[in-house]
């Protein structure tokens, strides 16, 4: 598929790439805080899984809209297993959530102060073996949990990206532990069909509330003490269905008349809506121009395995 | 503790087979097919299910078999693992000594069973021990790196874990000792570092080396050194999977390394090899991933996502393979065609002025190449003598001499006008003979010949096409002589091929076909009577063209069928059926869309097995048959990797063989045995242009040497040899080493199907995916026997959507009641066919009528798609034809409906109307005696519905939209049903959706005077159903009940009772089948029963309750 194929196909992508944003996943968060309002009383955030930063953006701007002061006071912290290009009031932490070190140096730059929102859109990048991708994106969200636990003020909020997989059901009684109300929510910049959904947990109970004290709490403790709270087991091993009540809400987000992402939209469709309607109607019958999207995609794992194959084929 | 119950599948499953073992059973040995939560055991010297067992619930896949690693032989036992709990069997009987379940919530990554000891390695990296008789945990270690594990090995000997992470490295810590008890984690005492992307495999080989495999597509051998801790070096990097790397294992003969992976091939690594290549690669699955692997003293087996799982006698193919390489040891003869020199130097001009032309219009020739030959072009103007003589095309034919040997002889043509013979009857080939000579040097530009076979004598005859559609046709005398018979002007315009066919009916006549293809995608055929006499009849040629705007750039003709296939520039295919004859140009053929718009470089007919083949730019080898009405089917398609360009495809000894290119060096390649037989250095230079093969069945072989002779030329050099490949014996074992247990299924994701009920407890499925192609298969009720019958290659991307509607039924006198219906498949690329279903008693056939597409090149790169389809079949009171009506749902929201001509065969507008959302489903609904409502799931959560009206009087169609309900879903409209219930003159519409809800809405009809249907809500309710997107949805009627079944990709499908305005649920299945795209149900003929079909990564079957 060429370069512009992709601007055809993907009518957020071109969107993003039209406003400022590094990915289209900005629309994601953007669409569910229209919903669900995450930045009220917000002044301290975590984002986890950031890279590129289309998120870390998004808050950026956000607390700044508010008036709070995001240059000298380290409000927002934006962490990933991979480079970030820095973002205005971001501090960056390269790591891997899933182990204590990261969570410390969170602690460290927030210097114990509580936070008011967590939120993670880690994805597993294998993509290619379900169930494996399914239990890294279950573990990822499970990381993200963990930190939400340390660092959350009681009556916080947190926001993941999960699989509507095999074991969503016992993903969501686990964070149904900690929040009191809890949504499956789906922006309508999602595709149809797809398996991806954001759980957004409101009304963080509290450490005390669930009877964490330990000092040192890594993942597997995290895990384990999640899992004690009620007897998952039966759960797992389907002696206990879920009940339809259970079904934990779902919740569309985004407006209706927005850009549907199944939809393939003519490059003449003006995407940037603040625009005033005589400027749109210029820009319709301009030529349609390629931009180069933000941030280049990361090297694949496979890049020297190309190098390799260009090298046996020139070498023949 | 000891059980030995084993359970009988309540399910029928086939997909993606995730686990294999191979087992030394006595003496002769066992395999073990873990294929969701069923554990198959084949015998393989029989090659036959033995037995079955249900060792999990249905919703735990098995994810491992491996042998205990006990000392003694008879107490090995086998281990069955699941992500969390395992079974560990005995090796004979397979009961079951010890179920291991709930020890805890993590994923077990790699176990290991010593006795009643079990090791575990759990994927948060740390180790357990336990004690499988008392059930109890011995101990439990960390190791001090908190991360994810997708693999690790453990090493009992040296007590170290190799743990390969998600991110790049591998950690080798030491397993629990009592010395360090106090300790409370492992300390990493290695750090593998070096792998790119995940690993996905790791094994301890001899002498503290370490393989290991990943994401990046490599093979990595590591040497740790256990005297320095942290010490390690990579011995060996190998290279040659496409795509990830799942799994690795010793192959157990030769040190060798076996691989799978995703590029769906399986390799042989040779760890003491010089280059970092795979010494083999065996190929054979179908679609994505092979992921299940086992090996034993030699032989692999391999299981894949197609459900096939192969055997491989790895020993055998690789001292094949070294045979072969011995034997192929032909003789090869080079030639340099000299340039004729020219009588007339004023002639030069005109010649580079030919010249000019033939490469202007030459347009088989690669893109990229015209800057070699816009170089050679310049020199040329310099330096006129420096001309090449180009060949162009080339034949070989076994000519009798005077003393009545047969004798191989290959004929080469030039674009200089001149015609050169080889005598290959010995083994030193003799020089090139000149035979003809072209005054004006005319581009010669394709030759052909053809052998006639009549009372004693044999006569060879060869046809050539020269200048501007002159077709000059000659005969071979004894003396290897061209004997000019005729000279015809076919048109105005270059003959890039020519064909004669033998149309000697009877055996005293003398006639011949000779056929040329231009430019302007025409086939011109005359017929030559008496050809061998003085009083040649030539007559009047026939014309098949198309109206398309096109260029045909192969040809091939089938005398069998007498029909002509070519191949174009875009990609089509047409085949021209010869027995019609016309004074008038004929516009009748069938056209195939082959290839992605990509020209058709070569075809190759296999008469014998009535097999053609296709090559083209787009790289793909493209395989078809033809059935009974002629028709072309699509049976395979193979995207080619060893090479980058096939210019030509031939078959030899049943084995594929191409010519092509790689880098800079042309190959003649075996691809069968993925090896090549010939290379040559082009230095950039000229490419290869055809390639022919010749059997010699005439040929002596005492005198000749061996089978075969072939030829090909690259530019200016012709290329002869006999001798090569190897006799049909050797042949046989090749075969032999290598057969499949389990046949493959679909190759990629199922996206959907449909089923009938045959009177006796046979059902058949139909299941179209996201490989192209459409299957049928066969289903026993009574024993789960489930079979493909056939499989239909009309579509040349995903299939989205079955649909079908009946057409009649009849009693026949026999007491049986034959059915016939209507099939439509739709999917991806605009594209959709339409067949016709015969069934009775215990038969099933279908046919294909027509394909419908309707991409041009700027859709297919927007990648619109027709997403939903329904199809109608009305049949108006005394019209002899039915109304055949096709509806398709498109992404880009476009609701199409056509009808079916059934003279024309083809799909003709009715109506069109764009929608603002896609049409992810649809459903059709008969609402009268004459009309039908067409409903759509939209992808902005709403639903509208189409009614369409047959005039009984006019047999006109009127279509109209009837409702557009808004919201129905928070999000798309995945799937939907519908009936009509007569009683209420209601419409029941139930449908689910991304927001986890099924709706049910009941709407009223309302038949206006004007014959308008008016639709008003009546009753509406929603509720929260699965915990993920709901992708499949059937509603049925039972006992005056309405039923509810539905699917989702949280992977459970239930069956739910419509009570009020509320769904009770009545059953729900967990099942391991990952992306459960849909269902469909199948009734018994008695409407007693019903059989389930659910269908994603596989399809799985069971009775509804
Ligand atoms: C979908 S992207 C996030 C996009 C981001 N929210 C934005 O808007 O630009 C997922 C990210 O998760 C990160 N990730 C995956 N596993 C991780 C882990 N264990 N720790 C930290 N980051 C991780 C990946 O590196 C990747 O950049």
């Amino acid at each position: 598929m060429g370069k512009k194929a992709k601007d055809k196909r993907d009518i957020y992508y071109r969107k993003a790439k039209e406003e400022g944003y590094r990915a289209r996943s900005a629309y994601k968060l953007l669409q569910i805080d229209e919903e669900f309002n995450i930045f009220e009383n917000v002044d301290r955030v975590v984002d986890l899984c950031a890279a590129p930063g289309s998120w870390s953006q998004v808050i950026s701007k956000r607390l700044k809209e508010k008036g709070l002061d995001i240059i000298n006071e380290k409000r927002i912290i934006s962490v990933d297993l991979f480079e970030m290009a820095p973002i205005e009031g971001c501090t960056i932490v390269k790591g891997d959530i899933t182990r204590e070190k990261t969570v410390q140096q969170i602690q460290e730059i927030f210097k114990d102060q509580e936070t008011q929102l967590v939120v993670s859109d880690g994805a597993p990048d294998i993509l290619g073996d379900h169930d494996f991708d399914q239990y890294i994106q279950h573990q990822l969200v499970l990381a993200a949990l963990n930190i939400a636990i340390r660092l959350l003020q009681p009556g916080g909020t947190f926001v993941a990206k999960v699989f509507r997989g095999k074991d969503i059901n016992l993903l969501h009684r686990q964070i149904k532990m900690l929040f009191r109300d809890v949504y499956c929510s789906k922006p309508k910049c999602s595709r149809n069909s797809s398996i991806e959904g954001f759980v957004v947990g409101k009304f963080f109970i509290g450490k005390e509330a669930i009877g964490l004290t330990s000092e040192r709490l890594n993942l597997w403790d995290a895990l384990t003490t999640i899992n004690h709270l009620k007897n998952f087991e039966k759960i797992y091993y389907q002696e206990e269905e879920e009940k339809i009540e259970d079904i934990i809400p779902f919740v569309a987000c985004g407006k209706n008349e927005e850009f549907d992402a199944d939809m393939n939209y003519s490059l003449k469709t003006v995407v940037t809506t603040h625009k005033k309607e005589d400027e749109k109607q210029q820009e319709g019958q301009e030529e349609y121009k390629y931009i180069e999207p933000r941030q280049k995609p990361i090297d694949p794992p496979y890049k020297a395995f190309l190098a390799k194959r260009n090298e046996l084929n020139n070498n023949q | 503790m000891e059980s030995t119950q084993t359970l009988m599948p309540e399910f029928y499953f086939k997909g993606p087979i995730s686990a294999l073992l191979i087992q030394n059973y006595g003496t002769s040995k066992r395999l073990l097919v873990g294929e969701g939560s069923v554990l198959a055991v084949y015998d393989l010297s029989q090659k036959i299910k033995i037995k079955e067992f249900q060792m999990f619930s249905s919703c735990f896949k098995i994810l491992n078999i491996s042998m205990s690693d006990d000392a003694e032989k008879q107490s090995k036992r086998i281990i069955v693992k699941t992500e969390k709990s395992m079974k560990v069997l005995d090796q004979d009987n397979y009961s079951v000594i010890y179920d291991f379940d709930k020890h805890g919530h993590d994923k077990i990554v790699q176990e290991k069973l010593v006795g009643h000891n079990l090791y575990i390695i759990n994927a948060h990296n740390f180790i357990e021990q336990w004690d499988l008789s008392s059930m109890t945990l011995v101990y439990r270690r960390f190791c001090e790196e908190e991360c994810i594990l997708y693999s690790a090995d453990l090493n009992l000997q040296n007590n170290l874990i190799a743990g390969g992470t998600v991110f790049r490295s591998i950690l080798i810590w030491e397993n629990f000792s009592n010395q360090e008890q106090q300790t409370e984690t492992s300390k990493v005492l290695y750090r593998l570092e070096g792998h790119a992307g995940v690993i996905f495999d790791v094994k301890f080989l001899k002498q503290n080396q370490i393989a290991s495999v990943s994401d990046d597509r490599s093979l990595k051998i590591w040497s740790i050194d256990l005297q320095e801790h942290g010490k390690y070096h990579l011995v060996k990097e190998f290279y040659g999977h496409r795509s990830r790397i799942w799994r690795l294992a010793e192959l157990g003969y030769n040190d060798l390394l076996i691989t799978v992976s995703e590029d769906a091939t399986c390799k042989i690594w040779n760890q003491h090899s010089n280059d970092n290549r795979a010494i083999e690669t065996l190929k054979g699955h179908q679609g994505k991933n092979v992921r299940a692997l086992s090996c034993y003293e030699g032989l692999i087996a391999t299981g894949g996502d197609d459900g096939a799982v192969k055997i491989w006698n790895a020993e055998e193919i690789l001292m094949q393979k070294q045979k072969n390489q011995e034997n192929n040891q032909a003789i090869i003869h080079q030639y340099r065609l000299p340039m004729v020199e020219s009588k007339n130097q004023n002639m030069e001009e005109g010649i580079a002025n030919e010249e000019q032309k033939v490469e202007d219009s030459v347009e088989i020739q690669e893109s990229q190449e015209s800057d070699v030959k816009q170089k050679k072009k310049k020199a040329k103007v310099a330096n006129p003598k420096d001309q090449v003589n180009q060949i162009r095309a080339i034949e070989i034919i076994q000519t009798i001499d005077q003393n009545n040997n047969s004798i191989p002889y290959a004929i080469a043509v030039t674009n200089k006008g001149s015609i050169y013979g080889i005598d290959m009857s010995s083994s030193d080939f003799k020089e090139p003979r000149l035979l003809f000579y072209d005054e004006n040097q005319l581009n010669i530009q394709d030759i052909n010949a053809l052998t006639i076979k009549s009372q004693d004598k044999v006569i060879n005859l060869v046809a050539i096409s020269i200048g501007d559609g002159i077709a000059i046709l000659f005969k071979v005398d004894l003396q290897q002589n061209l004997v000019q018979i005729a000279r015809i002007q076919t048109c105005d315009i270059k003959v890039l091929n020519v064909f004669l066919i033998d149309e000697s009916h009877t055996l005293n006549e003398d006639q011949i076909g000779l056929i040329a293809s231009n430019g302007r995608a025409e086939l011109i055929k005359y017929s030559i009577k008496n050809f061998n006499d003085v009083d040649i009849v030539i007559s009047q040629p026939t014309i098949y063209k198309v109206e398309i705007k096109t260029q045909f750039i192969c040809l091939v003709y089938s005398s069998k069928l007498n029909i002509a296939v070519a191949g174009d520039t875009k990609g089509n295919l047409f085949s021209f059926d010869f027995s019609q004859t016309s004074d008038q140009p004929l516009l009748n053929f069938q056209q195939l869309k082959a290839h992605k718009n990509e020209r058709v470089i070569s075809l190759f007919l296999d008469e014998s097995k009535g097999q053609l083949y296709s090559t083209s730019k787009d790289n793909y080898i493209n395989v078809y048959n033809f059935d009974e009405n002629k028709q072309i089917q699509k049976i395979q398609s193979i995207k080619e990797e060893d090479l980058n360009i096939i210019y030509n495809i031939n078959m030899m000894n049943n084995k594929m063989v191409l010519l092509g290119f790689y880098g800079n060096f042309a190959y003649i390649w075996n691809k069968q045995e993925n090896m090549q037989i010939f290379s040559i250095d082009t230095k950039g230079g000229n490419r290869p242009l055809k390639l022919k093969i010749q059997e010699g069945t005439n040929i002596d072989e005492q005198l000749y040497g061996k089978h075969y002779a072939f030829a090909y030329s690259f530019g200016d050099c012709l290329v002869l040899c006999n001798n090569w490949l190897y006799s049909s014996e050797e042949e046989q074992k090749v075969v032999q080493s290598q057969y499949t247990i389990r046949e493959c299924f679909h190759g990629r994701e199922i996206l959907c199907a449909s089923g009938f009920s045959l009177k006796s407890d046979k059902k058949i499925i139909l299941t179209g995916g996201e490989d192209s192609f459409l299957k049928i298969s066969e289903y026993s009720t009574n024993n789960k026997d489930f079979k493909m019958t056939q499989s239909f290659s009309n579509h040349v991307a995903s299939i989205r959507s079955i649909s079908k509607a009946k057409y009649r039924s009849a009693n026949l006198d026999e007491g049986f009641s034959q059915r016939t219906y209507y099939v439509l498949s739709a999917g991806s690329r605009m594209q959709a066919n339409l067949f016709y279903a015969k069934l009775n008693q215990d038969n099933f056939e279908m046919s294909h009528l027509c394909n419908f597409m309707r991409s041009s090149e700027q859709d297919e790169e927007q990648d619109f798609r027709i997403m939903s389809s329904a199809i109608i079949c009305h049949q108006n009171q005394g019209e002899t034809v039915p109304f055949v009506i096709c509806a398709f749902g498109t992404s880009s929201g476009e609701l199409q409906v056509f009808t079916y001509h059934h003279k024309k065969r083809r799909l003709e507008d009715l109506y069109k109307i764009a929608l603002l959302s896609s049409i992810l489903t649809m459903k059709k609904v008969k609402v009268s005696s004459n009309s039908y409502a067409i409903i759509c799931g939209l992808s902005n959560g709403g639903i509208y519905v189409l009614t369409l009206k047959i005039d009984q009087a006019t047999s006109q169609i009127i279509v109209e939209p009837s409702a557009e309900l808004e919201q129905v879903h928070d999000f798309g409209v995945n799937t939907l049903d519908a009936c009509y219930l007569k009683e209420y003159n209601s419409l029941v519409i139930v449908s689910g959706g991304d927001d986890q809800q099924i709706s049910l809405l009941r709407l009223e009809l309302e038949q206006s005077d004007e014959g308008q249907i008016k639709i008003t809500m009546k009753g509406q309710f929603k509720q929260y159903a699965h915990s993920s997107c709901i992708k499949g949805l059937v509603l049925s009627k039972c006992n005056g009940q309405l039923k509810v079944a539905s699917s989702s990709y949280d992977q459970r499908y239930k069956e739910w009772m419509i009570d009020g305005d509320k769904l009770v649920e009545t059953k729900t299945v967990r099942h391991c089948m990952s992306d459960m795209n849909g269902i469909t149900i199948i009734k018994s003929i008695d409407q007693q029963s019903s059989e389930v079909c659910l269908v994603g990564q596989g399809i799985s079957i069971f009775q509804m309750k």
